[in-house]
């Protein structure tokens, strides 16, 4: 049980956490996707979905949705930022590091976030790829 | 414990010391998160050794006390000097103990107890009746009958615990988490985890706990963030709230 840690979050973590950009709020049907990438469980306690719209090749617009701690949230937040008018292939080489440099660096412990954004991003492609 | 930390359960010592005792074994109970808030009574329990901790009570950090009923066996932990009668081999933390001293009676002076069974029983039971009313998905982890006075375990559906803590601390309002997440750890809270077997329900857990300066304004200032705080968190979580 954790009594209280210290704020440990860098200022840009920080504000992806108080201000997340492009997440999905509510029903999916909110947002016309072509595909949407899946990583985590509820055993780990944290769980991502990314969402991708595609137009030429080129990422056109992103949300997502988590389940999760505060990096978790931030990291999907900045990934959305990170992967728009990306193109698929440039969207699966932003790494889980890349997420971790754009907040600042995340808490040594919590870095897997960063990994799972990246694979939540990664298998949203792969399964556009595999509807073609 | 007498009670649990985390959800404030009672525990059946009483059941516990029989058994041992019947099989001549020796039972140390830790009383630190009782003391001030129930009776104790060491003698009507039999415990054969007790611990009690002051920064529990209002008490400086760093100082504690050990009860050991008479002729039980003894061994002292830290050796070599001659402090307690050999009991205890270091230089007494003297600010430490007048300060413990000072807790103590407090908490004679004022019975906390009655105060803990009364005022703060009812500040506690107010905001785990408005949070099951107010905000779809919450349900609690304690038995209100059977728990500590002060302590609120509940979860919040879809709402991951260490984001909950987090937006609450951003108000002021400091809680602590069951989630794992929030611990540095991959597991979250064991006990939740033992008591309900649902990941989600203890990734999902926020503990309040209720000191004696905490009044009804209190609660009034939780239950104007709380509900949005979870309600966003449900709206952006991958989890779909069953909870209607």
């Amino acid at each position: 049980m954790n009594e209280g840690q210290d704020w440990i979050y860098s200022g840009i973590v920080k504000d992806h956490f108080m201000n997340p950009r492009n997440f999905l709020f509510g029903d999916e049907s909110q947002f016309d996707f072509d595909a949407v990438g899946i990583v985590g469980n509820l055993i780990c306690g944290d769980q991502m979905k990314m969402y991708i719209k595609v137009k030429d090749d080129k990422i056109e617009d992103v949300r997502w949705k988590t389940y999760g701690c505060v990096s978790a949230i931030a990291s999907t937040s900045a990934l959305s930022e990170l992967a728009k008018g990306k193109t698929l292939d440039e969207a699966t080489q932003i790494s889980a590091k890349d997420i971790d440099d754009y907040l600042g660096n995340l808490p040594k412990h919590k870095f897997h976030c960063s990994v799972l954004g990246h694979q939540a991003l990664a298998d949203a492609v792969e399964k556009y790829r595999a509807q073609k | 414990m007498l009670a649990n930390n985390e959800i404030g359960e009672f525990l059946p010592i009483a059941n516990v010391v029989k058994k041992a005792h019947e099989e001549s074994s020796f039972v140390h109970s830790d009383l630190t998160q009782v003391l001030g808030k129930l009776p104790i009574d060491v003698k009507a329990l039999d415990l054969d050794y007790a611990t009690f901790s002051a920064h529990k009570i209002g008490g400086p950090i760093g100082v504690g006390a050990l009860y050991v009923k008479n002729g039980v066996p003894f061994k002292p932990l830290i050796i070599g000097g001659n402090q307690e009668k050999k009991r205890r081999g270091t230089t007494y933390n003297t600010v430490g103990i007048i300060g413990f001293g000072a807790a103590l009676k407090y908490l004679l002076d004022h019975k906390t107890w009655e105060i803990y069974d009364t005022k703060i029983r009812a500040l506690r039971d107010e905001l785990a009746q408005r949070i099951l009313e107010e905000i779809p998905g919450g349900s609690l982890n304690i038995d209100l009958k059977n728990s500590l006075p002060n302590i609120l375990n509940a979860s919040f559906e879809a709402a991951e615990g260490e984001s909950t803590q987090l937006y609450l601390d951003a108000e002021g309002i400091v809680v602590s988490t069951g989630s794992a997440c929030a611990s540095g750890d991959i597991k979250p809270s064991h006990v939740l985890m033992a008591q309900t077997g649902d990941a989600e329900v203890a990734h999902s857990s926020i503990r309040f706990s209720f000191g004696l300066d905490n009044t009804k304004e209190d609660i009034v200032k939780v239950m104007a963030v709380l509900p949005g705080i979870i309600d966003r968190l449900q709206k952006i979580s991958t989890i779909e709230r069953k909870t209607k």
